[in-house]
Parts: structure tokens; sequence; C-alpha cells
């Protein structure tokens, strides 16, 4: 099996390059295990994995540009495996993600101005409405792929104030989360609610199987009912 | 297409600005550093508020040799669920805190698992602070009491579960009643049990609050003058610049290191991370700290398959201890449905043992009976998966007669410097969260690491900075590291041979039992391997995210943590809780009642047995 790789260190080399590397492909072979192939086989590769189980999302990579995590995902024969796609290039597959993550940390923030009780905790609450949408955005695990992907993120030639789906789903989350008392609905507005074009591409490429589109579409209905159905205006001054 | 193609001349790395100062310049930027680091901020060493006061030596190759300098009240290694409770209270307590962490914040060690975590909560408050849940056996009995003073035996601050929901809130699993769920498995009167906990959000909370987290940071020494430690060393692996972190007082809570468990394809018989290779074991043991527990692990049941993630809490199919009645031998036979406990390692070595076990030298799970797999049996972790499975691989679990093949997985290893019952280490201004004589981590760390930090806040009130920092302590350890990076080293073993090698030696002589003649067969091997490790050829130089370089310095904390498990191993002549010698088989409280202590002795390492600490009556 052939394996190409985007290989790139910027304090050596001028741009991107690729190399192809013959490995032997195993039965169940993922992507992560044709990156550790090449690496021990071949030369030093620069990747970066923890968890080996669509959980930590550091081994997030794109394969013939489709991003996905390295670790669950079967390798299918010949391919180029690169970096993700959006984010600065630390070294050949690892990308630098700080001010991505940075910004989903300070949304996923519970506001609440008291402290909540045990009595309040022990309350039950609804299991369709609320706790299974909230189970499943509890497993994003923030790896990039579904903002690497956004279409409405990653314009041609320029980038929107839309925070993009792994944003979004941090705001839906708290919107859900019944200890919550942020105005999560303003917010998620702002957030850039109305820039998603609703492709679904977040859904295909997400290995945490989570519905963005119920959970925007549920977030939509409320800001419609508020009048809220504005997108950000853009960063330009001109 | 060969090794390599960056290699350079050591020291003209480009790409990397170089200040030289004149030696002995750093006691003048340590005065000036208070202002220089009076920012804090979570970064990657690219935002202002990351800089360190630039400091350059010259290695003894001659070249400059550049390193970043911060300084801290309170130091803390790892951003798990023992570091960020450990942040929580020192900084609660005033103290300015720093956290290091080698990986990606939020994202490493088994808290960056965005998974489904079990905790515990009592009814009523504890009769006797012997009951409690952080005690052990073997644990310092001295360290559990004082820390089940300091709870107060609240059983609200004890529970879990609140702990989460105030410090930035998780779902929890609910039953479709919407109430909280509680399996009531803990085998522990009174004690009650929930899973879906997320820890993400509390690292987000941590996040905001005015605490420094230098991620990415793996640490490669500790910075001990005087016999005191008065900070930690390391580099940014990033871009490689090394780090001086000083401190008043220092705070070990990156876990335990399970990396020596084997090899399968993409990782080690083990769910625990890469990331923790025993870095921070290795380094206190140089520095004459004795390692203890380390023959313990806390191990379960997880699949063999698929291969790429097989042995992956995350991506696997596995029994926990409350999870049995799918566990069978390889004739089917579900033999461990009656089995209550936590510790499941005893029955299934004896199957293997006798035979019962498949070629992949493990047991298997059977999902096609009468029961069915929900939340009552399979825990919600695993069973997301059997989708993964089917779509990625084809495999199907439901296809009649299909039996997943698992084997024990070390999920956790007991390793730890030894610590006083304040959570003080053999060295003045370190402390640990481990050490205390306890098998293994699990989330009462939530408990011992709070009590730590309270220990070592109230220490730093007694700590006087040193008269002169000595630079050259640092420089040396940079030194050393650079020379790893730039030995031309061509025909040697490469770092991941050598982890290999390494993770070999030691699956083979402890599982599905061990006994002298393996153990010892083990440290024959492992003293060759050093041999390989001294002429390590790292086939990358450059400093960039250099996973090659990573691996090698790694291999040492690795070979420290291995070469401990198995001297001690040795040692032990007994079988207790999870260590199992078939030579012999029985725990002998008489003799062995103690712990093994590993300890650096004239370049050697010796291990002795030691008493554990009593509470008079």
């Amino acid at each position: 099996m052939k394996v190409s790789i985007q290989k790139y260190d910027p304090s050596v080399d001028n741009e991107p390059y690729i190399v192809e590397y013959e490995i032997e492909k195993t039965e169940n072979m993922s992507v992560l295990e044709a990156i550790i192939a090449v690496h021990e086989k071949y030369e030093p590769l620069a990747f970066d994995y923890s968890c080996r189980g669509r959980m930590c999302g550091r081994c997030a990579v794109t394969v013939d540009g489709e991003p996905c995590m390295a670790c669950t995902t079967a390798i299918k024969g010949d391919c180029l495996i690169a970096p993700l796609k959006g984010f600065d290039v630390v070294r050949d597959l690892v990308v630098d993600k700080e001010s991505f993550h940075d910004r989903i940390s300070k949304l996923d923030l519970r506001i609440r101005p008291t402290e909540i009780t045990v009595e309040e905790f022990e309350k039950p609450i609804d299991f369709e409405e609320v706790y299974l949408p909230m189970l499943s955005t509890e497993y994003c695990c923030r790896c990039g792929c579904c903002y690497s992907a956004c279409p409405a993120v990653q314009m041609e030639g320029a980038r929107s104030r839309y925070v993009g789906p792994a944003g979004m789903v941090a705001l839906a989350y708290r919107n859900l989360d019944p200890y919550d008392q942020g105005d999560r609905v303003a917010q998620a507005v702002q957030e850039g609610l109305w820039n998603c074009i609703m492709c679904g591409t977040c859904d295909r490429v997400c290995a945490a199987g989570i519905d963005h589109q119920s959970l925007w579409t549920s977030l939509r209905e409320q800001a419609e009912a508020r009048g809220l159905t504005e997108k950000p205006r853009n960063f330009y001054l001109f | 297409m060969g090794y390599c193609d960056n290699r350079q001349p050591a020291g003209e790395g480009a790409g990397f600005t170089r200040r030289s100062f004149l030696k002995g310049s750093g006691i003048l930027a340590g005065a000036t550093f208070a202002a220089a680091m009076g920012l804090t901020g979570c970064s990657d060493g690219s935002s202002e508020a990351d800089k360190g006061t630039a400091e350059a030596a010259s290695g003894s190759d001659g070249a400059v040799i550049e390193y970043d300098v911060f300084d801290t009240e309170f130091l803390i290694v790892g951003s798990g669920f023992a570091g960020t409770s450990a942040a929580f209270k020192a900084y609660s307590m005033g103290a300015q805190v720093t956290i290091v962490d080698k990986g990606p914040f939020s994202f490493s060690g088994a808290a960056g698992m965005n998974w489904d975590e079990e905790v515990s909560w009592m009814n009523d408050p504890y009769t006797d602070w012997k009951n409690v849940l952080w005690n052990e056996s073997l644990a310092n009995q001295k360290f559990i009491k004082a820390v089940f003073e300091f709870t107060n035996n609240d059983v609200e601050a004890l529970d879990m579960r609140m702990h989460y929901m105030r410090n930035g809130g998780t779902t929890w699993s609910r039953n479709e009643d919407g109430t909280w769920e509680n399996l009531m498995l803990t085998g522990v009167p009174g004690m009650n049990m929930i899973q879906g906990g997320f820890s993400r959000h509390m690292q987000d909370l941590l996040k905001s609050q005015d605490i420094r987290i230098l991620d990415n940071t793996m640490v490669t020494d500790l910075f001990v003058q005087d016999g005191a430690c008065i900070g930690l060393l390391g580099y940014h692996v990033p871009t490689g610049r090394y780090r001086v972190i000083r401190s008043k007082v220092t705070l070990l809570a990156g876990g335990g290191s399970c990396q020596m468990y084997g090899w399968h394809r993409t990782h080690p018989r083990s769910m625990n991370t890469p990331d923790n290779s025993g870095d921070l074991e290795g380094a206190a043991y140089r520095h004459g700290c004795s390692l203890i527990s380390n023959e313990f692990f806390g191990l379960d049941l997880i699949s063999m398959v698929p291969e790429s993630y097989g042995c992956s809490f995350n991506s696997g199919m596995g029994a926990d201890g409350n999870h049995m009645m799918f566990v069978c031998d390889k004739d089917g036979e579900f033999f461990m449905r009656d089995f209550i406990g936590y510790d499941i390692s005893r029955p299934v070595r004896e199957a293997i043992m006798a035979g019962r076990g498949g070629d992949h030298g493990g047991l298997f799970l059977n999902l096609n009976t009468d029961i069915p797999v929900n939340r009552e049996t399979v825990r919600p972790i695993y069973s997301r998966n059997i989708e993964l499975w089917k779509e990625q691989f084809g495999i199907d679990v439901f296809e009649e007669g299909y039996m997943i093949p698992v084997t024990l997985e070390a999920f956790e290893h007991g390793q730890g410097p030894i610590i006083d019952e304040r959570g003080m280490t053999e060295i003045p201004g370190l402390f640990s969260v481990r050490g205390c004589g306890r098998q293994r981590g699990d989330t009462t760390c939530y408990v011992l690491s709070p009590y730590v930090a309270s220990c070592a806040v109230d220490y730093i009130k007694s700590v006087a900075a040193p008269a002169n920092v000595d630079w050259s302590i640092a420089e040396a350890e940079f030194d050393r590291l650079d020379a790893m990076r730039t030995a031309d080293n061509t025909g040697g073993k490469r770092p991941w041979e050598i982890r290999r090698a390494i993770q070999e030696a030691f699956y083979e002589a402890w599982e599905p039992s061990t006994d002298a003649d393996k153990l010892n067969a083990c440290i024959e091997k492992l003293e060759l391997i050093k041999e390989d490790m001294a002429k390590v050829y790292v086939a990358d130089q450059s400093k960039a995210f250099n996973v090659e370089w990573r691996t090698a310095i790694e291999n040492e904390g690795l070979m420290v943590s291995t070469e401990a498990a198995v001297r001690s191993g040795l040692m032990r002549e007994e079988s207790r809780l999870t260590f199992f010698r078939s030579d012999f088989p029985e725990q002998d409280d008489e003799n062995w009642f103690a712990w093994t202590a590993a300890k650096l002795v004239d370049g050697k390492m010796v291990v002795e047995k030691v008493e554990i600490p009593q509470v008079e009556e």
C-alpha cells in the first residue's frame, strides 16, 4: 500500500512537501497504525496521539482531504495523509489548536450567580429533551475535524466570525444545561448561529456522532422567537 | 529513502533566535523575573503571557543553549484529576499556581480523554477513618487518617457528583424518569456510584482562573539544589525551547505509567496514554527518592480487536468489575458471572493458566446471549463502540458464534515516590499525590490531592529562596538533552526500538503470571537494553515537535519505572492484589505486609523492605 504523507518542519523547510512510502497493509489497520509504520520503518514523523479512542482528538488529520480521527479510522488503501486544514502546522501532522480550544473553553463556562444545591441537582430533568441531547454533546472532544471541514468557517479566501460547529456545540450544551442561567441564545447568534448553511459536513466528519443540525435547529427556533436572526458583522473596518 | 532529511550541525537550528548572555547572568535575570512573569494565562508559549526570561549558556560542544525561566509559588505537574483538584485548592488558598502539562492542556492523560467517568458518594458520614474509600491495606495509615481529618468527614464535600457539578458541571447518567442514576454496585453499604462524568468542564473553569498553564511542556528533571527542590527543568515540545520553572513548592500529579505493559500495534496493553511514560518517577528516583508500589497495577479486561485500537478503553469493548456476565473462556463458559469485586485479575489469570484462554493470551466476551446489552450490563463507553467497529472494520459483535478476544490491560500503576503524612517526598519542597502506598489512582484523588496541596501551601511559608541559584545545574541538564538529540549514533537503535524492547521484556515476564526465573531473565534483558540506550540513535535533529527525541528522553524514565516494578516484584515473595507470582501464589502477611522501595544507591537500583506507617491506637 502506498501512503503519502505531507511533511513540513517550519524551522527547516520553506514549504510543505509530500513523501510517498510503501507500507504493508495489515488486517484492521487504522490510519494511526499506518503513520506509526512510516515513523518506525522509514523516517521520523511529527504526529500526535493519546487515547486511541476518539476521545482526546489529538490524532485528527486529513485523509485524502477528509478530516478524521487517525486512531479509529480504517485505512482503505493508497491515500494522502495531511494535517488538518485551517490550523497552523507545528510540524508534519501536528497542528496548533490553542486558540481554537481557548475560544471553546470560554463559551463552555457555566453562567450562574448562585451555588447549585444538592436538592436542585436531585430534581429530575427531562430525559428525552434535555438529558439525551446533552449527553451526545458531551462526547465532543474538540478534535477540530468539523471546524477544519466547515465551509461556513473556512470560506474561500476568508474566514467568518462563526465560531464553527465545535464552539456552537458548547453553547448548545449550556443552552440545554438546566443549571446554566446565561443567555445562550443571544451568545449563539453572536457566535454565528445563522452563518451555518446546514450542509451537514460537521455531522459527516464527527467521530462522536453528534447531530449538529438538530442542535442548531433548536437554537434557531429559540432565536427566531426572539427576532434574533442576524449573522454577526464581519471584522473588516472598510 | 533514508532516515532524517533534516539533520544539521549541532547548534545551527534554523528559525531560532539565539541570544547570547554572559554566563552567570541568570542571577540578575532571576531578580527581575517577578515583573516579567506577573502575567498569567493559558498559552502554548507563543503569546506574551507565556514568555519567561531568556537565558543562555554554552554547552559542552560550544553551542549556545538558550532557555526560558519562569517563576511561581506553587508548581503542579499534571492537569488530570489530581492536578486540577490540587490547583483549585492551592489557588483558593491564595497561592500563585502554575501547572505544567506534557500534552495540550485538557487533552492529555486520562482526564484528557473526554470519557465517561464513574464516581462514588455516600449516604452518611464515615463511622471510622479506616473505612474511607481512599484507604487500602498497604497505604500509609497516618496519611490516610490525616486526609480523613482534612475532609471533616463532610458528606456533601465528599460527594464527587457535586464536585463536578459545582466546578463546571456535567450531565451524569440519568434514568428515563430523569432522576440521576445510582448503580449501587460499589459493594460498600451506604456507598453509591454513578457514571457519565466528563471532566472537560472543570478544566475549562480552571483555564478561566488566574492560574498559569504551561502546557506541551515535558519535565525532564527536578531542579534540585542543596538537597531541596526549587523547581523543574524541561522543554516546550512544539519548539524544543528549554524551560526552567522555579517554584517555592512543587507537586507531582502526573499519574502513573503503564507504558511497559507490552505492545499491540499502536500501543501497550493499557488504556494509559503514551504521555505517561514515567518521567516524574524517573526524575525523583535519580535524585534519591524511593519508589514504592512498583509491582502493583490496576487491571481490567479489554478487547484486543480491532487490532489497531484494541486495549483502548474508549474504542474497545471491555468488562469492568461490575460487568462480568459476558466474560467467558474459549469454550464459551461464562465462569465469572458470580464474581463481585474490584480486582478481576486473579480469576482471569487462573483461567488463562488452566488453558481456558485463547491464542491471544486472554479470555473472551460473548454478547450473543439472552441478556440484553444495555446500560445495566455494559458501560455506555463500550457499547457505543459496537457501531464503530461495524462501520470501520465490518466486525459484528452480534454475529452468531463471534467472541471478542479480551486481555488484561493495565489502567493504572501504583508507583510513586514515598511521601510522608503531609504528602512530601524525601526531597524537601517536592510533594507528590502518589507514594502513600496505595496500589492505584482513581477518582479519590479528588480527596487526596487537595489535602496534599493544602499541606504544600502551608509549607511555602517556611521556604526561603536559595541564596544563589546555581544555574549550572539547569544548564547541565539542557546540555545532556541537547547531546542526546545531536549525538552521531548512526547504527544505534532508534528510540522506538528501545521502547519496544522494554515493553516486550516486561510483558513476557509479567503476564499471565510471574516468577523468579522470569523476573531474573527480564532484569538481564533490561541491563542489555540499557547498553543500547547509552548509544541511542535519535534520527531527527530538529527541535520542533521531535517525537524521536522525546521518545529517547522518555525511555529513561520508563526504564526506571520498569526496572523498579521487576526488581520489587522479585523481592516480594508472595502474591497480593494484582501482583501474582506462580512460585509464591499465596498472600503472606507475616512477611510481606510491607512496602518494597526501589532506590538509587551508588549508581545501582537497590530494593529494600520498608515498614508501613501505622496509627497507634
